[in-house]
């Protein structure tokens, strides 16, 4: 009976003691994941919304599966000056990520690529910060598009669009935007 | 003490895990396209192969060898689990940029190996040395092979640009297919250096974990 269950009793015993080990680690880590997180978040929303705001998640519906989160931008008086819109389109490696600010004026204000796994060389080279500055200031999604990264870049040229069009959708439809367009210089 | 150093450094280049008993050859390719990514996983594969080996040598005499493999296995996840918890708390920029390759560490044929051909043989001092030599040769394996790749295929070494703008870089090298060549020609340089053949697919057997349970080693280890 014994080489019966000695191997069940120190499988489990060592399980046990790894799933403990493991529980403490998460717990002591997670503060620090979760603020690595935000730091990155925060990060990026500085990127594609330059100047002195501070940021909201906003949870309106935009209809677009494509938009996974909508952030407002508030300027120091509290007056929205624009929204900020993460974008999942895909790309030939997968899933890119993409990050999408639009002013009051409905212009781009800054895209930043916060996840891609595109190939390095080819497609990667549509979600460099030099290539996304071209979108500042567009009102439509036409960019120069890059030969050999036609899906790359077709895929970031339709994150902007989706971003643009969900933007006028939001500041056409809420009363309180369309109502105070110079909310953004106020 | 002797016996120890060279245990040490039989890791680094005779029986360097990659180039050598050619072990955990998925991350080695996927990884190297940058210094940067090369030297994060080498890390942290050393961090769990040093204390997978630590833990099963202390263990290996309670441990029945009919739940070697699942016991081992439980041990490696979870050193890989906390090192991933750190990473992604410490380094989020390396936590991205390894993705899936961090969690797979689990799955690192190195890390198993090791523990079943050493760990489970030998005291906890000489394990310890072994993860560390071994690990030493994985990341050394790592960094040189990301060097030509980085440099190669993207101009850069460790984000620095080496070669001039003007030069368009080698994509082929930043992709799989150069990984396979640099990889091969780095087994090939090794074997020149260390006056030893690769080892051949016949040959692998005896240093597979499995080759206690598998029937074509039984058969005498000949494929």
């Amino acid at each position: 009976m014994k080489n019966f269950f000695r191997p069940i009793v120190v499988l489990t015993v060592i399980c046990l003691v790894i799933v403990s080990l493991l529980s403490v680690t998460y717990q002591v880590t997670k503060p620090y994941i979760d603020a690595a997180k935000l730091a990155a978040t925060n990060k990026a929303l500085v990127v594609v919304f330059p100047g002195d705001y501070t940021f909201e998640i906003n949870d309106t519906d935009t209809g677009d599966s494509r938009i996974a989160a909508v952030y407002t931008a508030k300027d120091g008086s509290g007056n929205v000056a624009g929204y900020i819109f993460t974008v999942d389109v895909k790309g030939y490696g997968g899933t890119v990520e993409t990050m999408v600010g639009v002013d009051s004026t409905g212009a781009v204000s800054g895209v930043t690529v916060t996840s891609q796994n595109e190939t390095p060389g080819v497609g990667a080279k549509a979600t460099v910060a030099d290539y996304l500055s071209q979108y500042v200031g567009m009102t439509t999604s036409d960019p120069e598009l890059i030969s050999g990264a036609t899906i790359t870049s077709t895929a970031i040229k339709n994150a902007v669009q989706a971003a643009l069009d969900a933007n006028a959708a939001m500041t056409g439809g809420t009363a309180a935007a369309a109502a105070n367009p110079e909310g953004g210089e106020g | 003490m002797n016996n120890n150093l060279k245990v040490f450094t039989n890791g680094i280049l005779k029986e360097n895990p990659t180039l050598v008993l050619v072990l955990g050859t998925c991350p080695t390719i996927a990884v190297t396209t940058m210094v940067s990514n090369g030297i994060g996983m080498g890390i942290a594969a050393t961090l769990v192969l040093i204390c997978s080996n630590i833990v099963i040598s202390m263990l290996h005499k309670i441990i029945p060898d009919s739940v070697r493999i699942p016991c081992f296995i439980v041990v490696i996840a979870g050193f890989v689990t906390i090192v991933q918890f750190l990473v992604q708390a410490f380094a989020p920029a390396l936590y991205d940029a390894l993705g899936v390759f961090l969690p797979l560490i689990v799955v690192n044929c190195i890390i198993l190996g090791r523990a079943e051909m050493f760990a489970s043989k030998n005291g906890v001092l000489a394990s310890a040395l072994d993860g560390l030599g071994m690990g030493i040769g994985f990341t050394l394996a790592l960094l040189v092979m990301s060097t030509v790749r980085e440099i190669l295929g993207s101009g850069t070494w460790m984000g620095f640009r080496i070669l001039p703008e003007s030069m368009q870089p080698i994509a082929l090298f930043a992709q799989a297919p150069g990984g396979f060549l640099v990889f091969g020609l780095m087994i090939a340089l090794v074997a020149l250096i260390t006056k030893k053949k690769p080892a051949r697919v016949g040959e692998g057997c005896c240093a597979c974990p499995f080759a206690a349970d598998c029937a074509r080693a039984a058969e005498g280890g000949k494929a």
